[in-house]
């Protein structure tokens, strides 16, 4: 089995690398015969990857530890639905599943393609496929995960712990899959400038596949979020982590780029911007992957016995400089159909977007090279953690919000001010009555004012589109409300899958700003029988638990909670310690409610049954996981596909020369 | 009916002064940073009399010195437990903030601080940034405006676009949005502009 | 310079700055993971203070150890831990050089931290460890010499300074010779 896998990573390398080559040689010489032949060769990838990764998974589920990758990750012990995670707990097996990805990624964009992209298909192919022949190559040669040890040993290593939780399941494929599928956008782009389509050509098919990475990550950095909450054991989510900012950096390149694609579909402007946009995007997704193996900086998240860093450096400079290079070779026939019509118009929001996000993406960045930067310049090493983007990226965030708010009703174009001013009435009323409110209550912080009125301004705004989008759809088809938004929102499902997600956002920032202005923590030691008083919740301590399972002691302690009190429900926290490490996972007890959560996690067991026990009230934080769904579902409403129509840019403002019919229904044409 | 220039550059200047004005107040007063979890009522500390927000604002801003990126508010090791014990117990014999920080950097070096103070030649660690986010959306802002029509054809626009023209160019707006093409992979490209 | 040629500098030249930046790191850390992050030195260290750190310690055998009653001696301070491998596999090396001094002006203290009491009697009592050891439970002595990791040696002169400071495991030759030389110092303190 494990010379199977092998096999067939070496024929996937040697596919993907003929249909690098053939596609490219084939388009040049104008021999479509070689171009249909590597195209071919592309798409049998997918099959050789899907029996090289069956053959890793039958190994797990076989515990054949002669593979020394199964005997680092798995044990007899470790129940079968494991073997999921285990394929990628290292690095070997996370990269075939990267390559493995890829492929089927490549092979549906390239089958998919739309037609404008057709005749620059063969380049996009042969992006791809270099990208696909890196992976493959670094399999085959430096991390393969087919590789025998000289000696069957009895039983594996184990499964990291940390590893074992549904997040996991998840959180790094969603994020590996976003991360590689950047590539996507960027070979359509990259295809077209070299065939010589400098205009729009590449345009639909990079949107759906920038939308389609953005999503993942968005999923994998929720989950990640998530995962953190609920098993690392101090009772946050985010703490600006180096690899967690790996995967946000290309999450906000991904942001800029899927808003400001927008303005090049319907206005044709910002073409070259959106190529440095998307070039910078994959940059930031290769240069996340590079920290993610191997890359000089600390973090809880790598791989850590990760060799591979030198390797995946070179692949980050040649996928930033190749990209570029192309981009400047293409310069000068690259230029806007139109000129802005004014600063207030949705165009000018966008960009303003698009550089607050790369604002972002660039206090980020910096914050990880910080201390290599030290290093070289001060000679010292000088960490650039959490209390510093805190700082740094919360005004900036805020910003974002408030564009968020403003940017979609101001229409394309040009605003009058008497316009905006009375879309933004509504949404306006709405933020002030919430300051006033939350100031009348006692609240005074300003960040956390301007955050939650922010909020309501963003959620406002759009309930207000959709009622006016609604009432005009209503009077226009004679339905009721309910039916008329069905059909408002079907019949231009990117703007309102857009929006979906926007509210996603606002409940994301309602999470943030909860957890990080009105948390209470306390940290206390409690023996059996006694109990603490945090704010309104009276927490018992009843006892401990101890199970001693080979390699380690599972403890869990049960907390009685009474609200006000009353008998609430019982919590029961668990830990398990690892001598043989003196390290311990924890699994926290959370109980959630939209407005707050009461989240217990034990950091001590003591000999004579007392607890060290972390107790913590975190407000709101229930809206940042349901955002989840909430970003996955307005994200597949924007994507799903509408029956091809001729589009129609929004007219040249000089070309209005009057009111003239116009058609307000949402139906087909 | 407002002065166009001033009008047009509204929320551009809106949002870049916020930006900015947040930025600088933030660096400016520390105190006021999103680390802090601000003056929730202490609820009886095990020992000692000290403020223990005040204890916990510090365990954020102090790095565990044995784990990867991680304070010692988070890291589930036992230094950083001690750690945060030798931070309640300095706060109980008057130290403070500062003082406590000073205490740990004397020891584990500086790299044990979460961000480095905003002195001497750390002061580059907040500035650059700042520095070049602020130079880039004035960059941004410069080449938009460079892409704006000549004024002579944006005049006509201004005259043109008064309040009577603004209903009908919302509806223009939402009816093209229901036109919206197709944007799934597979759909037709985009035709040349009809009357660029 | 036309646009062109601006924006390709000013793409250019970040981004080449950005990637020698990392090429340099790698090359320092010798391509390993985590950078400079956690003990990726071994052998010396510099030392941050020389401020003397006085402690007073319970040994194992129950008798009160202060650091400062040692002045006049060369002081060999052995943070370590029982469940730490190149602590144990230095635990003889330790025994085997501290047999060796015996007699000159040289004190070795074993403060075992982050480990169970039992762990640490029983590890003492398999090596049979010569010199006093005692446990730092509530971390304080390894706070006060920001101790980051296990095993970790600090020198001190015999006018109570810390003079020099190790991370990781030392051979036998290396430790016979920092001592050695600190107490050449000494002695020529003393005759000087």
């Amino acid at each position: 089995m494990a010379d199977l896998g092998a096999m067939c990573v070496w024929i996937a390398l040697a596919l993907a690398s003929y249909g690098a080559v053939g596609s490219v040689l084939g388009k040049m010489r104008g021999s479509s015969e070689l171009v249909v032949s590597a195209q071919r060769a592309s798409h049998l990838t997918v099959l050789a990857l899907t029996v090289a990764t069956l053959s890793l998974v039958t190994l797990f589920i076989n515990r054949d530890f002669e593979v020394a990758y199964v005997a680092a990750h798995s044990d007899i012990a470790m129940e079968d639905y494991f073997t999921w995670v285990a394929f990628y707990a290292g690095n070997e097996g996370s990269l075939l599943y990267i390559a493995f990805v890829l492929s089927i990624m490549a092979a549906v964009a390239v089958w998919r393609a739309p037609a404008a992209t057709q005749e620059t298909l063969p380049y996009t192919n042969g992006v791809l496929m270099v990208v696909l022949t890196f992976f493959l190559a670094v399999i085959g040669f430096m991390a393969n995960p087919f590789d025998k040890l000289p000696f069957i040993p009895l039983d594996g290593e184990g499964i990291n712990p940390l590893l074992t939780h549904f997040g996991m399941f998840f959180h790094p494929p969603a994020l590996m899959a976003g991360l590689i599928a950047a590539s996507i956008p960027l070979a359509f782009v990259l295809g077209s400038l070299v065939g010589g389509k400098t205009s729009d050509q590449w345009l639909d098919a990079a949107r759906v596949w920038g939308i389609i990475s953005w999503a993942l990550l968005a999923c994998g950095l929720l989950l990640g979020s998530w995962w953190a909450y609920t098993i690392l054991g101090w009772g946050g989510y985010w703490f600006w982590d180096p690899v967690e900012n790996a995967a946000l950096m290309p999450w906000l390149g991904l942001t800029a780029f899927i808003h400001s694609v927008m303005v090049q579909k319907r206005r044709g402007m910002f073409r070259m911007w959106n190529i440095v946009l998307i070039n910078v995007a994959f940059g930031l997704a290769l240069y996340g992957m590079f920290m993610n193996r191997g890359g000089s900086v600390p973090s809880v998240h790598s791989f850590g016995e990760s060799t591979l860093g030198w390797i995946f450096l070179l692949f980050l400079a040649v996928g930033v400089i190749v990209p570029f290079a192309v981009f400047f070779w293409r310069y000068n026939k690259l230029k806007s159909d139109r000129d802005l019509d004014s600063m207030l118009s949705r165009e000018a929001a966008f960009l303003i977007n698009n550089l607050l996000l790369l604002a972002i993406a660039f206090v980020t960045l910096w914050g990880t090279v910080y201390p290599l930067l030290s290093q070289l310049f001060i000679g010292e090493e000088i960490t650039l953690a959490r209390p510093f983007y805190d700082q740094m990226n919360g005004p900036i965030f805020l910003a974002l919000i408030f564009l968020m708010g403003v940017g979609p009703l101001l229409p394309w174009r040009q605003a009058t001010w008497a316009a905006v001013r009375r879309s933004l009435l509504v949404p306006s009323i709405a933020a002030v009555a919430v300051i006033v409110v939350l100031m009348t209550v006692g609240i005074w912080k300003p960040y956390a004012l301007a955050g939650f009125a922010l909020a309501a301004m963003v959620t406002t705004g759009v309930l207000q589109d959709w009622a006016r989008g609604a009432g005009s759809t209503a009077k226009a088809r004679g339905e009721n409300y309910a039916a008329a938004f069905v059909h408002l929102v079907w019949g231009n499902r990117p703007r309102y899958g857009g929006y979906i997600v926007h509210l996603a956002v606002v409940m994301v920032a309602l999470g943030v700003v909860g957890t990080s202005f009105f948390n209470i923590q306390r940290d206390v030691a409690l023996a059996p029988g006694e109990s603490v008083t945090v704010r309104d919740y009276e927490v018992r301590y009843l006892g401990t638990t101890e199970e001693f399972k080979g390699n380690r002691t599972e403890y869990l302690s049960r907390f009685e909670v009474h609200k006000n009190g009353e008998f609430a429900y019982l919590m029961e926290p668990g830990r398990h310690f690892y001598p043989s490490f003196n390290m311990a996972s924890t699994r926290a007890a959370i109980h959630s409610t939209p407005v707050e959560d009461l989240y217990l996690v034990t950091s001590e067991n003591m000999a004579d049954g007392s607890v060290g026990v972390r107790i913590l009230v975190n407000p709101l934080i229930w809206w940042m996981w349901v955002a989840g769904p909430v970003m996955v579902a307005g994200t597949l409403i924007a994507l799903w596909p509408q029956p091809a129509r001729i589009p129609v840019r929004a007219p040249s403002l000089l070309t209005v020369p009057g009111p003239r019919p116009q058609t307000t229904g949402p139906g087909p044409a | 009916m407002l002065n166009a220039r001033r009008s047009s550059i509204f929320p551009v200047a809106l949002a870049t002064a916020f930006a900015a004005v947040t930025l600088l107040a933030l660096v400016a007063f520390p105190s006021t940073g999103f680390a802090q979890d601000g003056s929730l009522p202490s609820s009886g500390p095990p020992t000692g009399s000290y403020n223990e927000d005040e204890a916990q604002g510090i365990d954020r801003m102090l790095m565990c010195p044995v784990c990867p990126a991680e304070s010692i508010d988070q890291a589930q090791v036992e230094l950083a437990r001690q750690m945060q014990q030798k931070v309640r117990e300095l706060l109980a014999e008057g130290y403070t903030r500062q003082e406590v920080l000073d205490y740990f950097e004397e020891r584990y070096g500086p790299k044990v601080l979460a961000a480095p103070p905003k002195t001497g030649a750390h002061i580059w660690a907040w500035v650059l940034p700042i520095g070049s986010v602020l130079l880039g959306t004035g960059a941004g802002l410069v080449i938009l405006r460079s892409m704006k029509r000549p004024s002579a054809a944006r005049q006509t626009v201004q005259e043109q676009g008064d309040e009577d023209l603004q209903p009908y160019l919302e509806e223009v707006d939402r009816g093209l949005a229901f036109d919206d093409p197709a944007t799934a992979a597979g759909s037709s490209p985009p035709p040349e502009e009809p009357n660029g | 310079m036309g646009k062109r040629g601006w924006i390709l500098l000013g793409t250019a030249v970040p981004v080449l700055a950005l990637l020698a930046l990392l090429t340099w790191a790698s090359v320092k850390s010798g391509g390993v993971p985590g950078g400079f992050g956690v003990n990726t030195e071994f052998g010396q260290v510099e030392v941050l203070s020389d401020t003397p750190r006085d402690f007073s310690l319970e040994t194992l055998d129950s008798e009160q150890l202060v650091l400062s009653q040692l002045r006049g001696k060369v002081v060999m301070l052995d943070f370590w831990s029982s469940w730490c491998p190149p602590c144990r596999a230095e635990a003889p090396v330790l025994s085997q050089v501290y047999a060796e001094y015996d007699g000159k002006s040289v004190e070795f203290i074993g403060i075992s931290i982050w480990d169970r009491k039992d762990a640490v009697l029983s590890h003492v009592d398999e090596y049979s460890v010569p010199y006093p050891n005692g446990i730092d439970g509530d971390g304080r002595i390894a706070i006060d010499y920001g101790v980051t990791g296990i095993p970790e040696k600090f020198f001190i002169d015999s006018d109570g300074r810390v003079v020099k400071r190790f991370v990781g495991p030392m051979n036998a030759g290396r430790l016979r010779s920092i001592l050695d030389e600190l107490l050449a110092d000494h002695a020529k303190g003393a005759s000087g």
